[in-house]
């Protein structure tokens, strides 16, 4: 997913991120965070736009969600079940109770974090939305690579999280200058903590275990 | 140790056989039944172990699955992520008692205890399982046992997902009696959770009585180690155990998987014990069997041998009853057949020893038994008997012309008068030949007489046998107890003795008289006495003279016989010389006679006076084919003429074989030497046999001399004796002259020679020689 595309002002430059895991495989889902180094971080704008999550056959889509801090989220339930959608991490706790459709009041994320959210009458829906105090994020696609695109040149950390990562996101810092007009490519390699999903309770009426 | 007995034998072998049998049987089974109680427990104890770890393992799901739920619950979950220490804590017990956990414990994602509800000390430090922690993550929840604070927990760790995991929630519920009771009883054997405390072992969860607790730390060993099987004793009960580490790696709580042996092999045990009963039982049974089958043969056998005991001293008279086997009934039967057989065979045999064949009456045998039983009776009893011999006079005489058949007939039908005779209580027998007795007993001489006359009387009826009407007389001789002898010997002799006397006297029967009969006797001894008579020269010869009537001259003398016994002193020739007759020794005598003589008158010849002398012999001598060679030996040992030597030979004992006799004379005469016919008339001679015999002379009888004088029926006798020898040219001799009247009649009469105590008594050789020559007549041969 291509990220939200700065003013073309003057000649900016593009950061590719690819990721992959340890064995080689490409890895979606990774939030690539560029932050401009020394400068104040950018006082959040309020974003026109509004992000949502949705719940579509018992799962949210996306997966991760990026969005920058001061964004609001709404969570349109597409499926034909309620469902309660909680979270309790130190960045938003937040709870939908029991919803069909959407809710009126999306949900303002204002302080950068990680936001872990579930549902809890459904134990295996999980989510993550990250909350970027940058406004140069991207996520990776299936194939593992973020473009951001219309970076200002001048010096920029760059780090990656991914909801598998071992270690902190900050240790995947890495500085980078940019220059005008410039593509810098950045690829991470990560050996990531093994999925620790829930099982998917089969549909009711189908035969199976519960 | 040798048994003999039957009885014996069978019980032991069967005894023996029994106890091998059972013995070995039991050895087998017991050994059996052990190995197979102990396979069995250990088998059990294995199941057991096995059921214990599944047990414990499906606890520790549920108390997994009760941890998860728990820690789903939104509540919850909303508690847990205020990270407020009081909410945290008050939501794990208030969760943790819906789940009745004894103790909740959160512990954060990097191992760090958040929170504890036993023990708020612990928060903030290492949480000290983190092996749970590790499996939790790894397998997305996890259980096991653990050692806190000296006690067992059973523990469950899961993850607290808000969604995803932010805290583990630890679960625990504490082991004791009540868990191992549990397990005690799906298991069937008793459950012990110990713990290591710094001192060994402690026991904390027991189903087991508190006894086995108290033992158990004990038994174990210091270092647990890995799962094995551990035995231990009790009380002297013996225990198989299975030791279980519940808690690796710290390897601080085991259980303790414990199984009684002694309950479980008692049933094993009960059934050895019946055995043992049912061995014994059947060791008394057959005992008693045995000796009741052994006795079921063996008292049948005693009967038996009892029974051939009694044969054997000869009670044939009780059969044998014996119940038993079909074999020993046969047996028994076959013993009374042949006890049956025995006494037949006996009687048999007591018939043939003790009966007459031919009469059927008792034989000598049985007579002598019934006589010495009945002599005994009678000398304790101080009673008589008498005991009778009677034989047929004359019964040689009807077998020899008649046959021995009809003699048999005649004796058979002796026995049946006879034997009708007497009572049953006494007994009559045919002794042998023609001899019979009968013995009665109690009865004196006076009835015996009796009966002897009934049996005489009896046989004067003539016997008829076939054709043929015999008279058949008995002379029947009574000898009494304790009249005539006291012994059977002596008893059956003088009865014998008294019926030769009745045959002499022809009186039919006698009683015995010992003054009769002494002298019989007295001449037994006295034969065998003659035999050492000739050889101690006891034996001489006296000499009586004979004289011619007219001239007076010497003619010749007669030999006589004398024994000069040393004890008995002389003993005439008629006490002696009738036996010596029977017995055949006469020749022995006769020989030493005409040597004695012979020798006399070749002495008397040498002397210048030859005498004739004239020696008597018997009928015996003369009959003896070797009389001839005696004489002439004699004769001419001495050197004496025959014709100074003559025989003297008596009638009768001539006329008992008249032709012999004859010829015997003739030979004599042949030889030179004198014959003599001696006690002239009184023989059974015939006038014709007279005119045969080769004889010198004749000497008449002294019975016709007695009443010559004074009968003249003697006198007329003598003459025609003498007339008859003149007649046929032989001289005459009268024997036994005591008076002169006799003499001078006899002279008269033509007698040639006279002999006689007139004349003189016989003498000795000295004293003869002495009265010659007293006389002047020298004696001159007739013959010269």
């Amino acid at each position: 997913m291509l990220a939200a595309m700065l003013v073309p002002c003057a000649r900016a430059a593009d950061l590719r991120a690819t990721v992959h895991d340890a064995q080689g495989r490409p890895l979606g889902d990774a939030v690539v965070i560029v932050v401009p180094q020394g400068a104040a971080p950018p006082s959040p704008r309020a974003r026109a736009r509004l992000e949502q999550v949705e719940q579509i056959d018992l799962e949210f889509v996306p997966h991760v969600k990026a969005i920058q801090a001061g964004t609001a989220v709404s969570f349109p339930n597409r499926d034909g079940v309620r469902h309660h959608v909680y979270s309790f991490s130190p960045a938003k706790r937040f709870e939908l109770p029991l919803y069909v459709g959407t809710p009126a009041q999306p949900v303002v994320f204002d302080q950068p974090g990680v936001v872990t959210i579930g549902c809890n009458i459904h134990d295996w829906m999980v989510g993550y939305i990250y909350v970027s105090p940058s406004p140069h994020f991207a996520t990776t696609g299936a194939e593992g690579t973020a473009l951001i695109a219309g970076l200002p040149a001048g010096r920029y950390t760059v780090r990656v999280w991914h909801p598998r990562l071992t270690s902190d996101e900050h240790a995947t810092e890495r500085r980078v200058e940019l220059g005008a007009a410039a593509l810098a490519e950045l690829g991470w390699v990560f050996v990531l903590k093994p999925e620790a999903r829930v099982r998917r309770a089969p549909a009711p009426g189908r035969a199976g275990r519960y | 140790m040798r048994l003999r007995s039957l009885q014996s034998r069978i019980v032991l072998f069967f005894l023996a056989l029994l106890v091998l049998v059972q013995g070995v049987t039991l050895l087998l089974v017991n050994a059996a039944n052990e190995r197979y109680a102990r396979d069995h427990i250990r088998h059990e104890l294995t199941v057991g172990e096995k059921i214990f770890r599944r047990l414990l393992e499906q606890n520790h799901a549920r108390l997994r699955q009760a941890a998860e739920i728990l820690s789903l619950d939104f509540a919850f979950r909303d508690a847990v992520a205020t990270r407020d220490l009081a909410t945290i804590e008050s939501a794990l017990v208030n969760h943790g008692s819906r789940i009745r956990a004894d103790k909740m414990a959160l512990v954060s994602l990097e191992g760090r205890v958040i929170a504890d509800t036993l023990d708020r000390a612990r928060a903030g430090r290492p949480f000290p399982f983190p092996r749970l922690l590790d499996a939790a993550e790894r397998d997305g929840a996890a259980a096991g046992m653990v050692l806190l604070d000296g006690a067992a927990y059973q523990v469950a760790v899961v993850p607290v997902r808000a969604p995803t995991p932010i805290a583990w929630a630890v679960v625990g519920f504490m082991v004791d009696d009540r868990l191992a009771k549990d397990l005690a009883h799906v298991t069937a054997l008793e459950v012990t959770f110990l713990r290591r405390e710094a001192r060994g072992w402690r026991a904390f969860g027991s189903s087991a009585p508190p006894a086995l607790q108290e033992a158990l730390p004990g038994a174990l060993p210091r270092d647990a180690g890995s799962d094995r099987a551990m035995n231990f004793s009790l009380d002297g009960r013996e225990y198989e155990s299975f030791v279980l580490t519940l808690d690796a790696p710290e390897m601080s709580i085991v259980a303790v998987l414990a199984r009684s042996l002694d309950e479980a092999l008692a049933p094993y045990r009960r059934l050895g014990t019946l055995l043992v009963l049912l061995v014994a039982g059947s060791i008394a049974a057959s005992i008693v069997g045995s000796v009741l089958i052994a006795r079921g043969l063996t008292r049948p056998i005693s009967l038996l041998s009892a029974m051939t005991r009694r044969v054997e001293e000869g009670d044939y008279a009780q059969a044998v009853e014996v119940e038993g086997p079909d074999e020993v009934e046969e047996l028994a039967r076959r013993f009374n057949l042949m006890r049956e057989a025995v006494a037949a065979r006996e009687a048999q045999v007591f018939k043939l020893a003790y009966r007459d064949p031919l009469s059927d009456l008792p034989n000598r045998a049985l007579f002598n038994d019934r006589l010495k039983v009945a002599l005994e009776g009678a000398k304790r009893g101080a009673a008589t008997l008498t005991v009778l011999v009677m034989d047929l006079d004359r019964f040689k005489y009807i077998n020899d012309t008649l046959g021995h058949h009809v003699g048999d007939l005649v004796l058979q039908q002796v026995a049946l008068r006879i034997a009708g005779l007497v009572r049953k209580s006494d007994t009559t027998a045919r002794l042998g030949g023609d001899e019979f007795a009968v013995l009665l007993v109690g009865a004196g001489v006076e009835e015996a007489s009796g009966v002897a006359q009934k049996i005489v009387a009896a046989l004067e009826a003539p016997i008829a046998i076939g054709q043929h009407s015999l008279d058949v007389r008995a002379s029947v001789g009574i000898a009494s107890f304790p009249a005539h002898a006291g012994d059977a010997d002596t008893l059956m002799r003088r009865a014998d003795a008294a019926m030769y006397a009745a045959k002499r006297a022809n009186t039919g029967f006698a009683v015995y008289d010992p003054r009769v009969h002494e002298r019989r006797e007295e001449q037994l001894s006295l034969l065998s006495e003659l035999r050492q008579a000739i050889d101690q020269g006891e034996l001489r010869l006296v000499y009586q003279p004979k004289v011619a009537l007219v001239g007076g001259r010497l003619t010749g003398v007669e030999a006589l016989l004398r024994w000069a016994h040393p004890v008995k002193g002389m003993i005439p020739p008629d006490r002696f010389i009738p036996f010596a007759e029977q017995t055949g020794f006469i020749k022995t005598i006769t020989a030493w006679v005409i040597d004695a003589a012979v020798r006399q008158g070749a002495a008397w010849r040498a002397a210048g006076r030859p005498t004739r002398i004239s020696v008597n012999i018997s009928a015996q001598d003369l009959l003896n084919p070797e009389l001839g060679e005696l004489l002439t030996a004699a004769l001419a040992r001495h050197g004496l003429p025959p014709g100074l030597l003559c025989l003297e030979i008596t009638e009768s004992g001539v006329m008992q074989d008249a032709a012999r006799a004859i010829e015997m004379l003739k030979r004599v005469r042949a030889l030179g030497v004198g014959r003599s016919i001696d006690d002239f008339g009184t023989g059974y001679s015939s006038l014709s046999y007279v005119k045969e015999l080769s004889v010198d002379e004749l000497k008449i009888d002294r019975s016709f001399l007695r009443g010559i004088v004074t009968d003249l029926k003697d006198r007329a006798i003598v003459l025609s004796a003498i007339d008859l020898a003149h007649n046929l040219g032989l001289g005459v001799v009268a024997e036994g002259v005591e008076e002169q009247a006799s003499a001078d009649l006899l002279r008269s009469l033509g007698c040639d020679e006279i002999q006689g105590w007139l004349v003189a008594r016989p003498l000795e050789p000295a004293a003869l020689e002495t009265w010659l020559g007293a006389r002047s007549a020298p004696a001159v041969s007739r013959l010269s």
